[in-house]
């Protein structure tokens, strides 16, 4: 079965997956986008591991499923069961934490080395509020993804910085892939749609005849 | 153990071992071999009694029929109590035979042991197997009922088609040769086809479609769950006696030990807890897997609420959580089911929504706990060895109320009860002294503001206003009553008489007054002297009205009076002394501080 991009009723589903490690703001990151809130008493939803926003871009409905993951180190194992067959990874990190964006780094090369290139990456730095106590250089974090393909952002959930700018454009690519895997896809139709195996017949009362009884 | 729940309930009234010959043969007695699926006819006479209760079945129940004939549900015969045996009209009749040979082939390979020799006596396995159970049974009659809201066109193809399948699917799994995942991608295909199949009905809008996957989706798996959950062919049930052996193992994993925020020995949130692991159970008794999947979302909401209080909870609080869920739980057949969801649910279900996340989640908690290791939980390879091996049990799960058994839950809640209570109670006896001093530091307070108001307006309290009466003796008046005159006692006074004691007492009052009043006094003495005669001795008030009487009497009495009269009202001398004389006697009261009314003024600022 082929990962399909989307539903048949014209509208776009895509399945976003967050990663990165505890306390880097991943639930605040999503909150804020989702129900624009940071720290507040009066959340309408009782949970932020899984949410789902829709936007209209370019004319295209599209739903987000954003999957949020345990950042705990060990339940670092279970990373392949969350992000299989997502669209796309927002990978998230301090910036005042070196040793989250060393995590980040692991978690790209093992989404690169499990989905290959059909994933959209984002690489976030997150808390840049604080950046006197910044750890990690924004420079070397601009580097290193686009060594790998990614994109860099760099997002504050607290002064709501940066992340209408990454749900946006990330959506943006994952439309413009969808639009090529649409037109790889349409192409593989052409010649086997099907699965050979499946007869199928349409008229029920073909196997009229009975042999006994 | 559940898994082999069915099967073994299914060899509980196997087969017997030895059955006479007179069971063999036909029940009509035609002499030859009858057959327990033809209800113990054999073929010939069956066949007649089949038709025979066709046309009595056709005779007394019309409608239903009638009503099939043009209905989308032609083929599909509604399930009858004891229709096991009864063939289907048509072509449903020749899919029933079918599908009855190949179960009875597949029987054969299956339990070839059990077989005897003579052909078409299956044990009464075969019969068992024929029956529609409970749940195909309405799993059919929703779709139908589903079906009957559809335009007809759509109904007829879509049943036929599903029906079609589910015939071919079973023979198909029935003969064992697919592995789990084949049968799995033969579904899935199903229902892609069946997908595209239904594009071409314009006549159906978007939500009937969606509903009518739905149902198909639910139709094909119940109809065919016995078959297609936990195939022989995979090892799943191995997997499944695995799981539970090893959660039975983890069960001295206690909630801090795995970083979880449940609180068990709060009983709300044990109550919580107990019913999302009910759900979780539950799941295994649910046959499609959108209701396996309803399961799991409903636990997983149940989760977030036993977590959740202030702030939306996060992956990173609710996976553990989940974990100690399943880890509580030890739902049975875990492996099976969550497998049985992977293969047979429609693809979107597990990328896109709610139940694909919490789904995932749980194949996570599952994988988690199979996996775990002395690492993921932060103790020393011996600490963990130790207590796999049940010889210790780590203090916190002793605490936590892990292990203990439900008495001891109870009295550790009890204390814990106990305990808050306690404290509540010394929070009351606290906020009583608080209570108390207050009171006595307001008492204070008030006490000390009346003190300095009356120092600062000190209240005399006096005697009681009394009316004036001069010529009563009051009791209380007996120093005030010394400096009144002695009382007036009626006189006969005799014309010559120099001065009566009545003038003479005015006389020596008048000693008492200020000099220049007093040098007024022989005027006064003369009126009186004057009018002493005209009066008859008669006065005995000494005031003012008296005295304006006695002026107005005495100018009505004699012309010869009447030019010293006017003298005397005219100065006025006399009554203003006699005035002052009386004022003297009448008890003096400041008048700055009383109103008119008697009461005490406030303090003027």
């Amino acid at each position: 079965m082929s990962r399909n991009f989307g539903s048949n009723l014209g509208q776009l589903h895509f399945k976003i997956v967050l990663l990165g490690e505890g306390c880097v703001g991943k639930t605040s990151l999503v909150l804020r986008y989702v129900e624009d809130k940071f720290h507040e008493k009066h959340f309408s939803t009782i949970q932020a591991s899984f949410l789902t926003k829709k936007i209209n871009l370019e004319g295209q409905r599209v739903t987000l499923a954003i999957w949020d993951t345990a950042g705990q180190e060990r339940f670092h194992a279970l990373g392949p069961i969350y992000y299989r067959d997502s669209h796309a990874a927002i990978l998230v990190y301090d910036i005042t934490d070196q040793d989250s964006f060393v995590k980040v780094q692991n978690w790209v090369k093992e989404l690169r080395r499990i989905l290959g290139d059909k994933v959209v990456l984002a690489i976030v730095g997150n808390k840049i509020d604080l950046d006197k106590e910044r750890n990690v250089p924004a420079e070397e974090a601009l580097e290193y993804s686009k060594s790998v393909g990614a994109t860099h952002y760099q997002t504050s959930a607290k002064t709501n910085r940066g992340i209408e700018e990454l749900f946006l454009d990330l959506t943006q690519q994952l439309l413009r892939m969808a639009e090529s895997q649409n037109e790889l896809n349409s192409s593989i139709n052409l010649t086997s749609n099907r699965n050979p195996e499946v007869v199928i017949v349409d008229d029920s009362l073909a196997p009229k005849k009975s042999c006994c009884g | 153990m559940e898994s082999g729940g069915s099967r073994s309930s299914r060899s509980g009234h196997g087969p017997k071992l030895h059955i006479p010959q007179s069971d063999l043969i036909c029940k009509t007695g035609c002499g030859f071999f009858g057959n327990i699926a033809w209800q113990g006819y054999c073929s010939k006479c069956y066949k007649e009694y089949f038709l025979q209760r066709q046309q009595h079945q056709a005779a007394f129940v019309p409608s239903p029929v009638e009503r099939s004939q043009s209905d989308a549900s032609t083929f599909f015969n509604k399930p009858e109590s004891h229709s096991s045996t009864l063939p289907r009209h048509g072509f449903s009749r020749f899919e029933e035979k079918k599908r009855h040979n190949q179960e009875m082939r597949t029987t054969a390979v299956k339990s070839l042991f059990r077989k005897t020799p003579t052909k078409g006596l299956g044990s009464p396995k075969s019969k068992d197997k024929r029956a529609l159970s409970p749940e195909s049974h309405s799993a059919i009659i929703e779709l139908d009922q589903f079906l009957q809201t559809l335009p007809q066109n759509a109904a007829h193809h879509a049943y036929s088609f599903l029906r079609m399948q589910a015939q071919k699917l079973d023979g198909l799994v029935s003969s064992g040769v697919l592995t789990p995942l084949e049968i799995s991608d033969r579904v899935h295909n199903i229902y892609q086809v069946f997908d595209e199949k239904l594009k071409t009905h314009s006549d159906m809008t978007n939500s009937s479609m969606e509903s009518l996957l739905d149902h198909s989706e639910r139709y094909l798996t119940r109809l065919l769950y016995k078959k297609l959950f936990c195939p022989h062919t995979c090892d799943d049930e191995e997997r499944d006696l695995a799981v539970q052996k090893r959660i039975r193992s983890l069960n001295w994993i206690s909630a801090p030990l795995l970083d979880c925020r449940i609180n068990e020995l709060d009983s709300k949130v044990r109550d919580i807890l107990e019913k999302a692991i009910t759900h979780l159970i539950e799941m295994d008794g649910q046959r499609a897997p959108q209701d396996k999947l309803a399961s799991i979302i409903n636990c997983s909401k149940l989760v977030f609420e036993m977590l959740g209080f202030s702030q939306p909870v996060s992956a990173d609080d609710f996976l553990p959580a989940l974990i100690y869920v399943v880890l509580r739980a030890n739902p049975p057949r875990i492996h099976s089911n969550l497998n049985f969801i992977t293969r047979f649910a429609a693809p979107g279900r597990l990328l896109q929504g709610e139940g694909g996340y919490y789904f995932t989640n749980l194949c996570c908690a599952v994988s988690f706990l199979e996996n775990l290791t002395s690492d993921s939980l932060g103790l020393s390879s011996e600490e963990f060895d130790r207590y796999m091996s049940g010889k210790s049990i780590p203090f916190a799960s002793l605490q936590a109320g892990v292990m203990v058994s439900e008495g001891l839950r109870l009295m550790y809640q009890n204390m814990s009860t106990l305990s808050e209570l306690k404290h509540k109670q010394t929070n009351l006896q606290q906020q009583i002294l608080e209570l108390k001093s207050d009171m006595e530091i307001f008492n204070e307070c008030v006490g000390k503001e009346v003190v300095e108001c009356l120092q600062q307006f000190p209240v005399q309290i006096r005697g009681k206003r009394a009316p004036i009466k001069p010529d009563e003796v009051q009791p209380n008046e007996s120093d005030t009553l010394k400096l009144l005159p002695p009382p007036l006692l009626p006189h006969k006074i005799s014309a010559e008489s120099a001065l009566p004691p009545l003038v003479d007492s005015i006389s020596s009052n008048l000693e008492h007054l200020v000099p220049d009043v007093a040098a007024a006094a022989p005027v006064g003495r003369r009126v009186v002297a004057a009018t002493d005669n005209l009066l008859d001795g008669s006065i005995q008030e000494l005031d003012l009205l008296a005295l304006n009487e006695l002026s107005i009497s005495c100018s009505s009495s004699g012309e010869p009076n009447t030019l010293l009269l006017e003298t005397t009202t005219d100065d006025d001398p006399f009554s203003s002394l006699s005035l002052t004389v009386q004022g003297r006697i009448i008890p003096c009261i400041p008048c700055e501080n009383i109103s008119p009314t008697g009461q005490q003024l406030p303090p003027s600022n």
